[in-house]
């Protein structure tokens, strides 16, 4: 096994993130704060713009994540936020395997992704872990 | 208030439409409904949406102050993959709270809000930790 701990084994990017997507990740969610989507309470709150729902980068996060390593395989997904991202803002993702698991359960290793969101400007939006049983003869455990 | 004795209950149904929402909004390839799939790893954000509208624990338990709270954290942990066709009890406890004197000199104060999503045998499949923070009033 040829695993590099500290190697970026993916990137994506989502967005632009437009207002549209605020609302309909808003609406799909139930979470209707609306310093996301009313600008005037925003401004009362004494931001200059609404900002983009932290669970919105948690949502392209795990998108992400379930991408690399299957849906099914994800038993925990933690995120912390680090800085609010706005309209227009685009997000960055890079993912690194931390801990896999040496030994072999069954024909499962134990791994642990980290993800991290950063906006065009390189401000660091939120990092996050995911873990995850993949095959032990995963593409992701061999590459290079 | 703790697990056995907590805030809310709720009831929520895993079904296919808010799946095809849900995985619209962020970027999530679906799959079809016979498979019966697996949700992203947040969907369990949508158990907002079985809650009465504007339901905000940390605004009605705590006072925290809408225009100055800030999500930190959230952790979703599966014991068991959750799927399209699931139906979910839930719990949501506040498991702790603190304060830290912020960067600009306020009082910061924090909340962890856990839910507990029980299958409908009473089997415990998902455990969801949502930490709220209220910035300092100098702001």
């Amino acid at each position: 096994m040829n695993l590099n701990e500290s190697q970026v084994i993916a990137t994506r990017e989502f967005g632009p993130i437009s207002r549209t997507d605020i609302v309909r990740y808003q609406g799909a969610s139930g979470d209707f704060n609306p310093i996301h989507h009313d600008i005037e309470f925003a401004k009362s709150a004494g931001f200059d713009d609404v900002f983009v729902v932290g669970m919105l980068i948690a949502g392209y996060l795990a998108t992400f994540a379930s991408d690399l390593v299957g849906v099914e395989s994800i038993n925990k997904f933690k995120i912390r936020f680090q800085a609010q991202t706005w309209p227009g803002d685009q997000i960055l993702c890079s993912a690194k395997i931390i801990f896999a698991d040496q030994h072999i359960n069954g024909n499962e290793r134990l791994v642990t992704l980290e993800l991290i969101a950063k906006n065009q400007n390189g401000v660091l939006a939120a990092t996050a872990q995911a873990d995850a049983r993949i095959s032990s003869d995963s593409l992701l455990l061999s590459s290079k | 208030m703790t697990k056995d004795n907590p805030a809310y209950k709720f009831s929520m149904q895993v079904d296919y439409g808010k799946y095809l929402e849900f995985a619209a909004a962020t970027g999530f390839k679906p799959k079809p409904e016979k498979e019966m799939p697996v949700v992203p790893p947040t969907f369990l954000a949508t158990a907002e949406a079985w809650l009465p509208p504007g339901t905000w624990p940390a605004g009605e338990i705590l006072g925290f102050d809408l225009k100055r709270s800030l999500h930190g954290e959230q952790e979703f942990i599966f014991h068991k993959p959750i799927r399209v066709g699931d139906r979910l009890n839930g719990r949501i406890w506040l498991e702790s709270t603190f304060s830290k004197t912020g960067s600009r000199g306020g009082e910061m104060r924090f909340s962890i809000w856990v839910t507990d999503f029980d299958d409908e045998k009473g089997n415990s499949v998902a455990q969801s930790k949502m930490t709220i923070v209220e910035t300092g009033s100098e702001k």
